[in-house]
């Protein structure tokens, strides 16, 4: 579970709570309080009261009287009444300040009846306020909105302690706290809990054989670097940013069917290994498409954000889910990368920050002309080369295509309006084969009824000579904010000469030129007989044009007159028809279109077009699914949704990020500058949202908790010192190197502290918040498969590559209309790392379901580890964990001789790098003996767990040893 | 972000993971909560989770059967006498006005009731002739005919339906239940859900998703054929009492290692695994319909062993029966053919059983049963319907 959730404000149609006390009594809680006479600061002791009491009414989502206390010009301005709502140093003609403090009940705020009523102001809180304003009423932001600044440090008693300047904030908060640093922990201890969180796996018995008997100086730096080195620690890690990221393996929604995603997770498994730059990390996965000249790697990068769902049920609307993918993609980012909860102003002002609403579009204008469309067949796709030294090559020829298409089609283009001999052809025969179609007197056809997906218009025109025929499809609503309408696709123009005998003649098209090359289909489609064609699809945004060049001008008889079929074949999900319903079809005389298509450069870029297709096309590989900009003259244009409703269109909004957090007013007007915006030094979150989350990862929990929210309503950093020192680190001398930045923190004095706590400090500090000791936290749910898979001796090694299905329980996977099925890898695939495990999004593996990995069906910030009756069912009976216990017994029996308490005392190195006690020894040793005695006398039971009684007991002893909280906790 | 999100929201901050284990699936972080949760973790803040509580419940448990495909509430319950003058008719163009229909174009007929309707039982409910055993309990019965949803889609109405919201990431309803009113028994998961008819939700698991709430809360999907929880059975060759001495040896060595890191998650895991152990007794007996009478059998149309709704229904009682909190039963059906075809009344009888609460004291004043039919009220030229926009609930009063 993640707190920023809370905020994914998808929710238009925001659910009420009828006791609004309870929220008051729990703020109630943490305020804090002021001293008297005291300096009073806005953020500590006067936001928390307006959140408190006032920004329910007059906050963001609701300003009543115009007044919202999270903007300083409003708060400092003049109200609706005409009155100053402060005036700093007079809190007596403050507005404001009257208003909490009078008697009269009709004028007190908070209301004091009707259905906001609240408890007045404590004497406290209006003392406070009064103070505040006496001051000057200086208004502070937020801190997270405030660039990181080193802060100067205390006096330190424990001089000794600090290894490295981190510590140096750290001690500062342990001695604040009157406690005292733990002692080192021990090497063993030290070493597991390193290996585990670099590679997500314990280390070997040799590694810390190796560690332990190395008394150098740099023994732990050696340590780290062995691990930051190796490949396993790109796996760990991609799994992190696979939460945020919401991978999945399938599309999601009823189907969920499958999806051809797994490059990006090996994208990420490969930026980690080879320590990526942060913020190179994120300009690819957010606009590596508009590098230039992208490669292979930063075009698979921007799946990142086609990990959004697809809806594949028949009669959904694309256009919808489309514009859900774009939501999603607004507050993943912001959830992200800048860890705040921007999702709650889809529907309004931000209730607690101050973000407008129009700031919501303006973001999501950047995402809002990408190229996808919710099909079936998730275009735009890249093709990931089978053969890995072809990438690159395949690269080169997918940049190639588009610009290609779209010069060919520059050829005639800007001629489809420039000429001027356009005339509309005199139909004397309007056929349809459903529905009705009939000629209006403006030139346009307009079809109505019930139209199939395969309606033929049979039209015949009075004979006209033409060097090109122009069909215009013609949107049916003329109001641009119910655009876009449903689809309307040519799918294939035949032209014919009719003879007076009644034979036909064919006009050979020689090319179609477009409006804009965007859209799955390509123009020229629409001469040939496939499914696809021209026009908006799988929805109609605008008017579109193209223009058919026939090979030769045509010339017709008196006695003669054209044809033209439009057959139609399109459809979308659900076998929606995809129609025109409202189109024209002109002639034009003009000599200039025979002149292009003769044109011998025409020629060549047509060839050089179709080689690479075919080049493409021979390609063997994976299409999975990226982002792709629409062209230009097909940008989309973003209009706000009133009350976050997205067929509720107001105003259009272009390109922008808020202003709060760029206060310089830098022009961000695409993709690539916000990628390059959201990475900078200048953004005061980014470096603190990644390090705290690095640091969350390491310590257990986050310096500021809420991983996932920065924001006034998220918790408080603990050591806001700490927390800028790292981020100014990681952006600065670390030059955001990830691997820097942990290795920093695993070396430090604060991580080497032993995890063990005395019952007076675990009393003191029971969740560490002081760090006053080493952090001891449950291993993740992939941990728990990993470490299982690797002290049995059964983990396969081999890095990335497609998903696999480890066994599962029959019957999991039952999903609605879909063919889909759990096959149970066979061989090495068995034993993979958790992180390479099928996620099926309606459907995700149980066992990583229960150890808290998220469905991922949207981004996730933070994982809350919990703690419950179902962990142990799994460890203790789940057939993977049986037969991990059963290698684990071979090994202990292969690898530690005969005696039995040298093999229980190597199972217990193995599975938890510690050495056993003597009465842990006794333990499982009498444990042993019961269970060998039963199955003695059992050997039908003994069987089914070993292939002898003394195999089968010694299998449970590597069960019970899986099971131990020393094993499962680092 | 709204108020009530901002409730939770402030709720979960402030809310230590102290009172998170407090509520764990099973609740069994409660008991060493109780007892040494002051020494182990020192004195906490006020139980913000009781106050949520701020109306004593009434209800104090909640079956929910969703019957996907069932038959239209137009042919069972929702009587409406003015679709019968437009009955065949092209619909009225108000109807129409700024909606989209995904699979309607043109101007579709509309489709009266095929079954006639007359009231019924004292309160005069409006009640087709296809539920003739359901009829018997009618007074027993609440109908709620005021909600209302803007998805003809299966998945993204489902979500609405059960979270509030046709997009992802809320918690279902049972989620909010259980987290609001916790769970009473100590050894049953405090939300579950079954399904029959050989599919899930077209929404998934989403359907009894936790959202955003800690995943503790999510229905746990029980299984009427097989382990009822998953992994519950012990592997073949391991017996009852040969876990129980595996359980305690991982115990008394857990136990060292509180002594040791004096870590309270240490204290947790300890009484998880022997919850875990417990689970394993009350799970299988909970979930095991051989001991119930034959006429009660006869009563559900329900068989031992086999995978049914009917079976589900039965397991559902047991489960209130026994204290878990919310019972998700999902049955898939196909499609809303039914309408006309199939004879409705062995569905009334099976129903009206199941809704009976004549035979279950123990959840005779408190349980909900809710039914939710979809409408397939327009239908187009080519037989391709769109389901309008209501929702009729039946709760058990």
């Amino acid at each position: 579970m993640e707190y920023s959730n809370l905020h994914r404000s998808t929710i238009p149609n925001c659910i009420t709570f009828p006791n609004l006390t309870i929220l008051s009594t729990i703020i109630a809680t943490s305020l804090l309080q002021a001293e008297a006479g005291s300096k009073v600061s806005f953020n500590k002791d006067v936001r928390p009261i307006f959140i408190n009491k006032c920004t329910k009414c007059h906050g963001g989502a609701k300003a009543d009287g115009d007044l919202s206390l999270i903007y300083r010009s409003e708060v400092l301005g003049i109200g609706k009444s005409g009155k100053t709502i402060i005036v700093p140093g007079k809190p007596a003609e403050s507005e404001l300040y009257r208003r909490i403090i009078t008697d009269d009940l009709d004028d007190k705020m908070p209301l004091q009846q009707g259905d906001h009523a609240d408890e007045p102001l404590s004497k406290k809180q209006t003392d406070t306020i009064k103070r505040w304003i006496e001051q000057g009423a200086q208004w502070e932001e937020h801190w997270a909105y405030i660039p990181p600044a080193q802060a100067a440090l205390p006096k330190l008693s424990h001089k000794d302690w600090p290894l490295l300047e981190m510590d140096r904030y750290v001690l500062a908060s342990i001695e604040k706290e009157k406690l005292s640093p733990s002692k080192s922990a021990g090497k063993a201890q030290w070493l597991r809990r390193v290996s585990l969180d670099l590679i997500g796996l314990p280390p070997s018995p040799k590694e810390l054989d190796n560690f332990l008997a190395d008394d150098s100086s740099e023994s732990f730096e050696k340590q780290v670097d062995r691990l930051l080195s190796s490949p396993r620690f790109g796996e760990r890690w991609a799994s992190i940013w696979m939460d945020l990221a919401r991978y999945a393996d399938t599309m999601g929604y009823e189907k969920d069917p499958h999806r051809n995603i797994w490059p990006y997770r090996d994208y990420l498994i490969n930026s980690f290994n080879a320590d990526k730059p942060y913020n190179q990390f994120l300009q690819e996965q957010l606009a590596g498409d508009l590098f230039k000249n992208p490669s292979s790697e930063q075009l698979i990068a921007t799946a990142f954000h086609r990990n959004t769902q697809t809806n594949t049920e028949g009669g959904t609307d694309d256009e919808e889910y489309r514009v859900l993918s774009t939501i999603d993609r607004v507050n993943t980012t912001w959830t992200a990368a800048q860890g705040l909860t921007f999702g709650c102003i889809q529907c309004h002002d931000h209730p607690y920050e101050p973000i407008p609403h129009a700031d919501y579009y303006r973001f999501s204008a950047f995402f809002n002309s990408t190229a996808d469309v919710d099909i079936d067949n998730e275009f735009p796709l890249f093709k990931v080369s089978d053969n890995k030294e072809e990438r690159e090559k395949t690269v080169l020829i997918f940049n190639q295509i588009r610009p290609l298409q779209t010069a060919l089609n520059q050829y005639g283009k800007k001629w489809i309006t420039a000429d001027t001999s356009w005339a509309h052809l005199n139909f004397t025969t309007t056929n349809t084969t459903h529905g009705k179609l009939a000629s209006y007197p403006d030139g346009q056809l307009r079809a109505s009824g019930t139209l199939a997906i395969r309606t033929r218009f049979d039209l015949v025109a009075q004979p006209q000579d033409f060097t090109a025929l122009r069909v215009s499809i013609i949107p049916e609503t003329e109001n641009p904010a119910e655009l876009p309408e449903r689809a309307s696709v040519l799918s294939q123009l035949i032209l014919n000469i009719v003879k007076p005998d009644g034979s036909k003649q064919p006009i050979k098209i020689a090319h179609v030129f477009a409006d804009s090359i965007v859209g799955p289909h390509d123009p020229n489609s629409s001469i040939n007989d496939k499914r696809d064609g021209f026009g908006g699809y799988p929805k109609l945004f605008n008017k579109r044009q193209a223009v058919f060049v026939p090979t030769e001008p045509v010339t017709l008889a008196a006695d003669e007159s054209l044809e033209v079929t439009i057959q139609h074949k399109a459809s979308t999900t659900g076998s929606q028809a995809c129609t025109l319903r409202r189109f024209s079809i002109e002639s034009s005389q003009s000599q200039e279109w025979t002149k292009i298509i003769s044109n011998k450069s025409f020629e060549l870029s047509k060839t050089a077009l179709a080689k690479a297709l075919q080049e493409y096309k021979e390609i063997k590989g994976l299409n999975i699914p990226i982002i792709q900009q629409r062209p230009e003259d097909a940008h989309r244009e973003t209009r706000l949704f009133i009350g976050g409703l997205w067929l509720n269109k107001g105003e259009i909004h272009t390109e922008g990020v808020p202003q709060l957090l760029n206060p310089a007013g830098k022009k961000v007007t695409n993709r690539l500058e916000m990628a390059q915006w959201i990475s900078s030094e200048k953004n005061p979150l980014t470096a603190r949202v990644m390090v705290n989350r690095l640091f969350s990862e390491l310590f257990g929990r986050g310096i500021v908790q809420t991983l996932g929210d920065f924001g006034s309503t998220g918790t408080k950093p603990t050591n806001l010192p700490l927390l800028d020192h790292l981020a100014i680190e990681f952006q600065t001398t670390q030059k955001w190197s990830i691997k820097q930045a942990l290795r920093n923190m695993m070396l430090s004095s604060t991580y080497r502290q032993d995890h063990n706590a005395s019952a007076e400090l675990a009393e003191k500090d029971p969740h560490n918040i002081h760090l006053a000791r080493g952090p001891r936290t449950r291993l993740s749910a992939e941990m728990i498969r990993d470490n299982a898979l690797v002290t049995s001796g059964l983990m396969t090694t081999s890095l990335g590559g497609a998903s696999v299905m480890p066994p599962q329980p029959d019957g999991i996977w039952q999903s609605v209309y879909s063919g889909a099925k759990w096959k149970t890898s066979e061989g090495a695939n068995r034993y993979r790392r958790a992180l390479y495990t099928y996620w099926k999004r309606t459907s995700p593996y149980p066992s990583m379901l229960t150890f808290d990995t998220p469905s991922r069906d949207l981004c996730s910030a933070q994982r809350i580890t919990t703690n419950t009756p179902l962990h142990a069912l799994i460890t203790l009976n789940d057939p993977v964990f049986l037969e991990c216990s059963q290698a684990f017994a071979k090994r202990m029996a292969d690898e530690a001789g005969t005696d039995l308490e040298a093999r229980i005392k190597y199972g217990y190195l193995l599975s938890t790098q510690q050495t056993a006690s003597s009465d842990t020894v006794t333990i499982l040793k009498q444990l042993h003996a019961d269970f060998l005695e039963d199955f003695i006398a059992s050997p039908e039971k003994s069987q089914k767990v070993g292939k002898s009684p003394e195999d089968a007991a010694l299998t449970v002893i590597a069960n019970t040893l899986l099971n131990l909280d020393a094993a499962i906790t680092k | 972000m709204n108020v009530f999100q901002q409730l939770q929201h402030d709720k979960l901050l402030h809310q230590s993971r102290r009172q998170f284990l407090s509520k764990c699936v099973a609740g069994v972080g409660s008991a060493w909560l109780s007892s040494l949760a002051n020494q182990a973790i020192g004195a906490g803040s006020s139980d913000i989770h009781s106050s949520i509580s701020h109306i004593a419940p009434k209800a104090k448990r909640v079956i929910f059967l969703h019957m996907a495909g069932a038959p239209s509430q137009l042919e069972l319950f929702d009587y409406k006498p003015e679709l019968a003058k437009y009955d065949g008719k092209p619909t009225p163009e108000e109807y129409l006005a700024g909606q989209r229909f995904a699979f309607i174009q043109g101007v579709p007929k509309l489709m009266n009731s095929i079954y006639p309707f007359h009231q019924a039982g004292e309160s005069g409910q409006w009640i087709s002739d296809r539920l003739p055993w359901f009829e018997k309990v009618i007074d027993e019965v609440c109908f709620i005919k005021s909600m209302h949803t803007n998805q003809f889609n299966h998945a993204p109405a489902q979500l609405l339906l059960h979270t509030g919201n046709a997009n992802l990431g809320n918690p279902s309803i049972g989620s909010w239940v259980t987290y609001g009113l916790g769970n009473e028994n100590d050894n049953l998961p405090g939300y579950i859900s079954l399904v029959s008819g050989g599919k899930a939700p077209s929404a998934g698991k989403f359907v009894w998703g936790s959202g955003f709430l800690p995943s503790v809360y999510q229905g746990v999907q029980c299984r009427s054929k097989g382990d009822p929880v998953l992994y519950l059975s012990n592997p073949d060759g391991i017996s009852r009492d040969m876990r129980k001495n595996a359980v305690d040896a991982i115990t008394k060595i857990n136990q060292q290692a509180y002594n040791e890191s004096h870590d309270p998650e240490t204290l947790t895991r300890i009484s998880q695994y022997e919850m875990a152990f417990r689970m394993q007794i009350h799970a299988n007996e909970a979930f095991d319909l051989k001991d119930e009478p034959e006429h009660i059998h006869e009563l559900y149309g329900t068989a031992p062993g086999k995978e049914s709704f009917a079976n589900n229904c039965l397991l559902a009682r047991r489960l209130a029966e026994r204290g878990v909190r919310y019972i998700q039963l999902f049955d898939w059906a196909g499609t809303h053919t039914a309408r006309v075809k199939v004879p409705l009344s062995m569905m009334g009888s099976k129903i009206s059983a199941k809704t009976s609460t004549n035979q279950c004291t123990h959840c005779s004043p408190t349980s909900n049963n809710a039914a939710y039919w979809r409408t397939p009220s327009l239908y187009g030229e080519e037989n391709s319907g769109a389901h309008q926009c209501a929702k009729t609930a039946v709760v058990r009063k």
